[in-house]
């Protein structure tokens, strides 16, 4: 094989590490910033250095911030009753897309997965927990936990977790609907999606 | 290109790129296989909910002689374990089962007792309570050590060969191999006679049955922690899932603090 100079191995080296790319797309990317200029080498360098030194976790919702508490935990507009609970930071953004939901939010940081050797300690629960102490009235702030985790088995089963784990707290827990995507057609439905649709069906 | 039809189960799988997933399968005619569905991971896929994790479905799939992965043409759901509740435990069950099968079975080869053996642990999963789930995790783990050939025999001293009585105590080797008093000189894990007697029931009983019967905890937990032995010596390392297994029942707790 044909030797690089020693710091483009190491760069090629690095871009290997990120999720998705393999051998040639790293090296592409190391000859693309190779032949860029070298303020565009630094502005990606900046950003780098930028996002690991002022990215940090929201001290209340774990979500990505610069600022502690983040912009939706310390915005008295929003309803700290409702706690929307997601995985991951991007999953925050979809439900914002809506702006229908005007309560707070928590992220886990994941699902549980044990074949990826991830539990229930691995998830940001304790932190949720705590945000369900009692105030000096005797009586907790929040209302009601929405369980936004994914639709898939993993989410599921995290959900059905929380559940069981907030229920007893006195809590209104609830989960997010499951059924079909606007737009689709009932023709193409598989059967576990269609049937969780009937489950889930309402009044009119 | 060559075009297969066959039943199988999801057992894992992976996001690739943007809208693609890979799955590993146990498919019934051709064993474990790697393969791509393409646009899985689209919102209107048409996969559904098809690829989840112990479905069984019937799917369709070109091979290329020169890949080692196949390309996912369709599947059509069989049984789903998704209808039902998916508990924590539950997840935790169907994890380990995928776990043992991707770790022991080599791909590509064929194998219609391990897929039996699925197929029976997943039938009896329908109407079981979790409190079964760890009879049925010993199930599996005790099966596949047996169908890949690390499973001792219980029967005989593996010394002096001379036949167990039925309320005997045997002592096991750090291999996991049982021994006769004389013979271990009473050294090792001891193995009791009820124990023995349920690892017999559990290879002579389908899941279904297995788990009905009223079991003893304790002995139980030592076919666990045996089979975990036996599993770590064979593929010389634990498996993630099992380590895990023990933290999904919830433990409801006062709030910190209150
Ligand atoms: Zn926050
Ligand atoms: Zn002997």
């Amino acid at each position: 094989m044909l030797d690089y100079a020693e710091p483009v191995t190491r760069l090629i080296d690095e871009f290997k590490r990120l999720p998705g790319i393999g051998h040639k797309s790293a090296q592409r990317l190391a000859f693309h910033l190779l032949k860029s200029s070298q303020e565009d080498a630094e502005r990606l360098a900046d950003a780098i250095r930028e996002v690991k030194a002022r990215i940090i976790f929201c001290s209340t919702c774990n979500n990505l911030t610069d600022v502690d508490p983040c912009r939706f935990c310390a915005n008295p507009a929003r309803d700290r009753s409702i706690i929307c609970v997601v995985e991951e930071p991007y999953n925050l953004v979809a439900i914002e897309k809506t702006r229908e939901y005007h309560g707070a939010y928590h992220v886990l940081h994941g699902a549980l997965s044990p074949i990826r050797g991830i539990g229930p300690e691995d998830l940001r629960i304790r932190n949720l927990l705590e945000r369900l102490r009692p105030g000096p009235d005797g009586e907790s702030e929040i209302r009601e936990i929405i369980l936004a985790t994914n639709p898939n088995t993993e989410g599921e089963a995290t959900a059905n977790y929380l559940g069981r784990l907030l229920k007893p707290l006195g809590v209104r827990v609830t989960r997010i609907a499951m059924g079909l995507p606007v737009g689709s057609d009932l023709e193409y439905a598989d059967e576990v999606t269609m049937h969780k649709a009937l489950l889930n069906r309402h009044e009119m | 290109m060559p075009l297969h039809q066959t039943e199988a189960f999801i057992l894992r799988t992976y996001t690739l790129q943007e809208a693609d997933k890979i799955c590993v399968l146990l498919t019934r005619d051709a064993g474990k296989l790697r393969g791509v569905a393409h646009g899985a991971r689209r919102l209107k896929s048409r996969f559904g909910s098809s690829l989840e994790p112990f479905t069984e479905v019937s799917v369709t799939y070109f091979q290329k002689e020169t890949r080692e992965l196949v390309s996912i043409s369709s599947c059509e759901i069989l049984h789903s374990p998704f209808s039902t509740t998916m508990s924590s435990e539950l997840l935790g069950l169907l994890h380990y089962l995928a776990e043992l099968v991707i770790e022991f079975l080599p791909d590509h080869e064929p194998n219609d007792r391990v897929y039996r053996l699925i197929s029976a642990i997943m039938e009896a999963t329908a109407g079981a309570t979790a409190e079964q789930f760890p009879a049925l995790a010993r199930y599996g783990e005790i099966w596949m050590l047996k169908l890949g050939g690390y499973l001792p025999g219980f029967r005989r001293c593996a010394e002096c060969s001379s036949e167990f009585l039925r309320q005997q105590s045997v002592w096991l080797t750090s291999d996991g191999a049982p021994q006769c008093a004389g013979c271990s000189a009473r050294r090792g894990e001891e193995m009791n006679a009820d124990v023995r007697l349920l690892l017999a029931d559990l290879l002579r009983q389908s899941p279904k049955e297995f788990i009905e019967a009223r079991r003893e905890t304790g002995a139980l937990a030592q076919i666990g922690s045996i089979a975990g032995r036996l599993i770590a010596r064979a593929l010389e390392r634990d498996l993630k899932s099992i380590l895990i297994l023990d933290q999904l029942r919830p433990k409801v707790e006062a709030v910190p603090g209150s």
